[in-house]
């Protein structure tokens, strides 16, 4: 069954690299252009990026209730770059991520629940972020049909993860119902496996680690996550800037929300090639010029997406070198 | 300077980098923005060493080996 899921995973995998092929090689043509950059602004994208990793930490560590810096970047960045080279990366990602925690003694449930907790945050930021768009679009910008769709998405993905919230916030029992719901569903669906029986008792019990493990502390949680949205985004602006054009910030945050969510879409490997072909494309949308667009994109890509790569196989030896010798002995 | 507060500059920044296309008397407005994006950043790069460096939050959970 799981040599079947995974044969499923790198066919997905290879018809999307298809699909979105041309695309890539665009950007990647690109290439020799990226040394006309202002390098100013690209020192800019590469600070704000780190700096954007740094705040994802921060969260991190405030949702996993520890303050052990090395550890929780050694395992995210490792789990990143993993999450980067499989397809359905994020599952595999979150899973290594979990392993790594819990093999150097952090409490399992405080660790299904922070990481849980950070994911939940850091999608509803990004959701949230066509609100910001808003201004631009009331005061009389032209945004075309698709950018406008994308707007549209984020807020109502928003507003379900807010209801969410609402929900896992408001008492035991209307989360002991949705987990009665969600085993009554999959208990229907998948006949062949046991039977889920203890459902709804975890999620009280994951929730109320939630609210234990951010409790008063979700202000600073929601600036991190925040912060970090804002960094990751901002590196796109300055990449824009390093290649000399201007676009409408408005308009540019519905393009990034857009290669967000195409980011999420499990096909290829972190969205590689989905990515670089809706950002560029929804750039386009936004107002930018095709080949400033594309240029752009791989010089953002290449500080979001790959040299987090490169960092996270580093991260993966240094953990193996910190905390793996330790285990050994 | 706090991660908020340094957020905050940046953000400032941002806008009169990117957002703002108005014309002051003697001021140019990229450059203020430029400067308080900087700013922002060296504050937010502080705050994140200082926050790293300090049991400020929690109990740990190290593990004694």
């Amino acid at each position: 069954m799981k040599v079947g899921k995974r044969v499923l995973g790198l066919v997905a995998a290879g018809v999307g690299l298809y699909v979105v092929w041309p695309s890539l090689v665009e950007i990647f043509s690109a290439w020799p252009r990226l040394m006309t950059l202002d390098p100013w602004w690209l020192l800019g994208m590469f600070v704000c990026e780190a700096l954007s990793f740094a705040l994802l930490w921060l969260l991190l560590e405030l949702a996993l209730h520890t303050n052990r810096t090395l550890l929780v970047a050694s395992t995210q960045l490792s789990s990143n770059a993993f999450g980067r080279v499989m397809p359905g990366g994020g599952a595999a990602a979150a899973a290594l991520q979990y392993k790594l925690l819990v093999q150097e003694g952090l409490d399992r449930s405080s660790v299904a629940a922070g990481l849980a907790a950070t994911q939940l945050i850091s999608t509803a930021v990004v959701a949230a972020m066509p609100i910001l768009s808003l201004p631009a679009i009331l005061g009389g910008a032209t945004v075309n049909h698709q950018l406008l769709v994308t707007a549209l998405v984020g807020i109502a993905t928003f507003a379900l993860i807010l209801a969410g919230t609402a929900v896992l916030f408001a008492s035991d029992r209307a989360v002991a119902a949705v987990g009665r719901a969600g085993q009554w569903l999959r208990n229907r669906i998948v006949r062949r496996r046991e039977p889920l029986r203890v459902l709804p008792e975890r999620l009280v019990a994951q929730r109320r680690t939630m609210i234990e493990t951010l409790g008063n502390r979700w202000g600073l949680a929601l600036t991190a996550a925040g912060g970090r949205s804002l960094l990751d985004f901002l590196a796109l602006l300055c990449a824009l800037s390093a290649v000399g054009t201007k676009a409408r910030p408005g308009l540019v945050i519905l393009a990034y929300v857009a290669a967000s969510l195409l980011g999420m879409i499990p096909i290829t490997p972190g969205g590689l090639g989905f990515v670089e072909a809706g950002l560029s494309s929804t750039l386009v949308l936004a107002g930018v010029g095709a080949a400033d667009a594309v240029l752009a994109t791989l010089a953002y890509r290449l500080a979001s997406y790959w040299l987090p790569l490169i960092a996270g196989a580093f991260a993966y030896g240094g953990y193996r070198a910190s905390f793996g010798a330790r285990l050994a002995q | 300077m706090s991660i908020g507060l340094s957020l905050l500059l940046i953000a400032a920044g941002a806008i009169l980098t990117w957002a703002v296309s108005a014309d002051v008397g003697g001021v140019d407005l990229h450059i203020v923005g430029v400067i308080l994006l900087v700013v922002g950043l060296a504050g937010l790069l502080l705050a994140l060493v200082l926050t790293f460096s300090h049991e400020s939050w929690g109990p740990r959970h190290r593990r004694d080996v």
